[in-house]
């Protein structure tokens, strides 16, 4: 079997802080496949955001990869130089963000970012050919009229338009793998709406391996065909998107699905999850979650739960959805 | 309107919006030379009775928030009345302004830029009070504002912390607790729970759901979030471009969504449920939103509309109450 | 600044060595300053009053740490007397231009509109002028002297403190807090005060932090040239100069005032830059929740 394009095995990251250390990825193992689409989901403070930097060897200066691997079609980035890095950045993975605007340098043209990413990533020297090259990848994302967006400034295109922009950008030097971190939390429904569209059929066309980090759960269900939930830098529970949304196992999962209102159905009274995240400096020897957990064994607080297939394909990482199931 | 054991009643309207219209002027060069005007909110009217919950919904543009700053009367309309109890809110006397500010507050979306960050929570909390109740004793000041934090689920130890030193749910519940601390009877909520996280959102959805009953408040509540709406409501407007083009009970609108945007809208929200998403009837709406400043002839959501005819390029449909309570802009439904 | 930004300071400068330098030195500096008259090893010499033809031009030594200048005055006494010159200036030019920069900027950012235009025309027509030109040109109007030093400095800087408020309080005032305010009913003048006018300060503080340390440096440049402090007083540009023409004889005389300036102005520097540190809101928040989450 081939290699997945990208693998990251018990990751693990630390920031260093003024107040300690904070313990923010706690071995975190995934894989994504060609074609595939894999949803990070988790609030504020899962960690998810910090995988994504990892995952592009961009991490802020104060965060430490402790131990784990990020392996890119077969390739550990970090065991990496920086300029090997910069390499691989762009050619085999990509990124794209939340907030458009800030991606864009507002003294370039779109079509002069594009043209360089075409002509220093992919060696295209002959300027007609770059520029036939951007406006294709303008096209590809559905831009109308490439030509005037190709000489468009950032400012002149609208938030929508401009993420549009972000992932030509992002896609121009076919990346196998494409990070997306909240790329449609900024936007109206509607453009969210045609984003995700585009992206899951750009995943499909190129075969991209799609890293999507997200907070929203309805944005999961989506665009996702696997999930994996983490809380607190530690993975809860992966699985088929299917499973984890419709028959989640783990208690977080369940408890974080119950509290979003639908604008499909009537809700009475929101459940919500009581409590906070815990202190992540410290060092947990239970369950992550017991301390919030209603359904909280004796031992959750005193044995971490294994990370264990409870159905096929199904993982959950908690000691009473094993013994139920 | 609702329904009570004798059958249709009419409450008194608590605030009305008549026909409110805000334009922005667009200057261009050193003299300031006005070229142009953004057509915020063109002509906008609605009612909300007590105890109500009344929603305007939309996307960035749609005039939604502009709406509330006037309701707010933090910006002057160009022209249109907002009358709070029977009081049009721009010709109050200045014992009367201080009558309206203690009877509409707001919480709005980001907590922390809505908190003074060097003020204490308490003393953001208490500072209503100092301005409206100058001969109050300062026993009572604190009696008040402790009893409030703890209403709205604030341990006292929190009374002495900046706010920066809270979490996004918790400053929240400052602000809430602001809000409420003069007993008003409208709150205008824009986007209050936007910035927080879904298990937190919940929280303080839940929080405003009991304070409405407990303490008979209104609120005017700006979202785009129609899944928070459907929660939290009982009538929804929804905004296109400056407009109402859809106006009804909010069980009516989302179970009978009838103008095609609202349509649109409802179809674009995302569920966390995959089967439903898949087998959802999508409609889409073509390109972007355009400017405010030269809105479409006619009905302004026409180039964008799967629906359109030639008649709505040309004239612009009216809101016309379509079924009892249900009201709608649209040609689709005005020849019927 | 509320006491609970002061200990926020503390803490942080505590915790970087180069912040605690510059906190040690601007502390140092003000204690000398303020105690100078009474710990002069030589008194009379500091204050320039008399001349020991004996005693010209002697290297440091232990009885004069900084040896003697060319009447032979004790350096070392007239450098610590300097401190509470340049102490007093630094005070003076700072609390002057802030008395004048900040209201400015408060009402025009503040009211906007046409008396903003005015007064920021204003501010605009002082920051026109490179404010050292405008310096020495006001200060050789005005006289030498100390108060003249001053006053010639704190006009050609208050223009800066003007504009910074400005800028700051034409983005406060649209800020969600200030909106707050004016629902709960508060007045525009309690607005001002309570809600912008605080906000609006952090910046300010760290400036004028900053500009202690260079009003310190621009009045020894003013008396360097020669239209500052009136000799015999020991302002720091001032003994630098009596020492300039002996140089090559006696270098001590220059070099340790000269030191004095150097040190005083990177410690205000070093400070402000903790300042600036403490004062970011994100930072502390970062501070805030690794330490409390």
């Amino acid at each position: 079997m081939q290699a997945k394009p990208l693998v990251v095995r018990d990751l693990t990251i630390h920031y260093y802080t003024l107040h300690g250390v904070v313990k923010a990825v706690r071995g975190v193992s995934f894989a994504v496949g060609r074609g595939e689409s894999l949803c990070l989901v988790g609030e504020s403070g899962s960690g998810k955001s910090t995988i994504g930097l990892a995952v592009l060897g961009a991490l802020p200066s104060n965060a430490r990869v402790v131990s784990g691997k990020i392996l890119i079609n077969g390739v550990n980035i970090l065991e990496l130089s920086e300029k090997e890095l910069e390499e691989i950045r762009g050619k085999e993975i990509s990124m794209i963000f939340q907030d458009p605007v800030a991606s864009f340098n507002p003294l370039f043209t779109i079509g002069q970012v594009l043209s360089d990413i075409i002509k220093y990533k992919l060696g295209v020297r002959d300027k007609n050919e770059a520029k036939k090259l951007a406006l294709k990848a303008l096209s590809e994302v559905g831009l109308p009229d490439p030509e005037r967006i190709y000489n468009s400034y950032p400012h002149e295109l609208s938030g929508g338009m401009l993420q549009r922009a972000a992932i030509a950008v992002a896609l121009a030097t076919r990346p196998s793998i494409l990070v997306a971190d909240e790329p449609t939390t900024m936007l109206d429904v509607t453009l969210q709406a045609q984003i995700l569209d585009l992206l899951q059929g750009l995943r499909r066309k190129l075969g991209l391996a799609l890293l999507f980090i997200t907070h929203n759960l309805g944005v999961v269900a989506a665009i996702c065909d696997k999930v994996l939930v983490i809380y607190a830098g530690s993975v809860v529970e992966y699985g088929p998107v299917d499973e984890v949304l419709l028959s989640p196992l783990h208690p977080y999962t369940k408890r974080l699905i119950e509290c979003v209102p639908r604008s499909s159905v009537k809700t009475s009274r929101l459940k919500y999850i009581p409590g906070s995240l815990p202190d992540l400096r410290k060092d947990y020897p239970g369950c992550i979650f017991a301390p919030r957990c209603s359904e909280a064994l004796e031992k959750c607080s005193r044995i971490a739960p294994k990370f264990v297939e409870a159905k096929p394909g199904h993982f959950v990482a908690c000691h009473k959805a094993v013994k139920a199931g | 309107m609702s329904q009570s054991r004798e059958g249709w009643v009419i409450k008194v309207p608590l605030l009305e919006v008549h026909n409110l219209v805000k334009y922005f002027p667009l200057r261009k060069g050193l003299l300031g030379r006005i070229v142009g005007y953004v057509k915020a909110v063109d002509g906008v009217s609605f009612s909300i009775s007590e105890n109500e919950t009344f929603s305007l919904v939309g996307e960035s543009g749609s005039g939604k928030t502009t709406i509330a700053r006037c309701v707010l009367g933090l910006l002057k309309p160009t022209s249109g009345r907002i009358v709070f109890m029977g009081k049009d809110i721009f010709k109050l006397s200045k014992e009367e302004i201080r009558w309206y500010r203690r009877n509409v507050q707001a919480v709005f979306q980001n907590p922390f830029l809505s908190l003074n960050p060097r003020m204490k929570v308490e003393d953001i909390v208490a500072e209503p009070l100092k301005v409206h109740y100058k001969d109050m004793s300062k026993e009572e000041i604190r009696r008040r504002v402790y009893d409030l934090l703890e209403k709205v689920g604030l341990t006292a130890d929190l009374a002495k912390r900046s706010p920066y030193d809270l979490s996004g749910g918790q400053a929240q519940r400052v602000a809430i607790a602001r809000a409420v601390i003069l007993k008003p009877k409208l709150i205008v909520l824009d986007e209050p729970t936007s910035a927080l996280d879904v298990s937190v959102q919940a929280q303080i959805l839940n929080l405003l759901v009991d304070l409405k009953n407990e303490l008979k408040l209104s609120y005017l509540m700006i979202s785009h979030d129609l899944s928070v709406v459907r929660y939290i409501s009982d009538w929804v407007a929804v905004m296109y471009l400056g407009k109402i083009v859809e106006l009804a009970p909010a069980e009516e609108l989302f179970e009978k969504p009838l103008h095609p945007y609202t349509q649109a809208l409802l179809s674009s929200v995302p569920e966390p449920d995959p089967r439903a998403m898949r087998a959802k009837k999508r409609i889409v709406l073509r390109g972007e939103p355009p400017s405010a400043v030269n809105p479409p002839a006619g009905c302004r959501l026409h180039p964008r509309c799967p629906y359109a005819s030639e008649e709505c390029k040309k004239e612009e449909p009216k809101l016309v109450e379509y079924e009892r309570g249900h009201w709608v802009a649209c040609h689709l439904y005005t020849h019927k | 600044m509320a006491l609970e930004d002061f200990k926020i300071i503390l803490s942080l400068i505590k915790q970087n060595p180069v912040s605690l330098t510059g906190l040690v030195i601007v502390a140092g500096f003000i204690v000398v300053g303020v105690l100078a008259p009474y710990i002069l090893p030589y008194p009379e010499d500091a204050w320039g009053e008399v001349y020991h033809l004996e005693k010209r031009f002697l290297p440091p030594s232990l009885e004069h740490p900084f040896g003697t200048d060319d009447m032979g005055r004790d350096v070392f006494s007239r450098v610590l007397l300097g401190a509470r010159f340049s102490l007093i200036i630094a005070v003076g030019v700072v609390g002057l231009a802030l008395l004048i920069g900040v209201p400015m900027g408060l009402i025009a950012g503040y009211l906007g509109g046409r008396v903003g235009t005015i007064l920021m025309r204003i501010t605009d027509m002082f920051l026109a002028f490179p404010p050292l030109l405008l310096a020495i040109a006001l200060a050789a109007t005005l006289g030498r002297g100390l108060v003249n030093t001053i006053i010639a400095l704190a006009i050609s800087w208050w223009p800066w403190y003007a504009r910074l408020v400005y800028v700051q309080v034409n983005s406060i005032k649209s800020l969600p807090y200030v909106d707050a305010a004016k629902i709960i009913g508060l007045s525009p003048l309690a607005i001002m005060f309570k809600h912008v006018l605080p906000n609006a300060l952090t910046p300010v503080t760290v400036q004028a932090a900053l500009d202690m340390g260079s009003a310190i440096l621009e009045a020894a440049g003013l008396s360097f040239l020669g239209v500052g402090v009136k000799p015999p007083t020991p302002e720091w540009g001032l003994l630098v100069t009596e020492g300039w023409s002996s140089i090559n004889v006696a270098w001590w005389i220059s070099l340790f005032p000269g030191l004095a300036i150097l040190v005083t102005v990177l410690g205000f520097n070093l400070l402000a830059d903790a300042l600036r540190e403490a004062s970011d809101p994100r930072l502390r928040r970062i501070l805030l929740i690794s330490g409390r989450v």
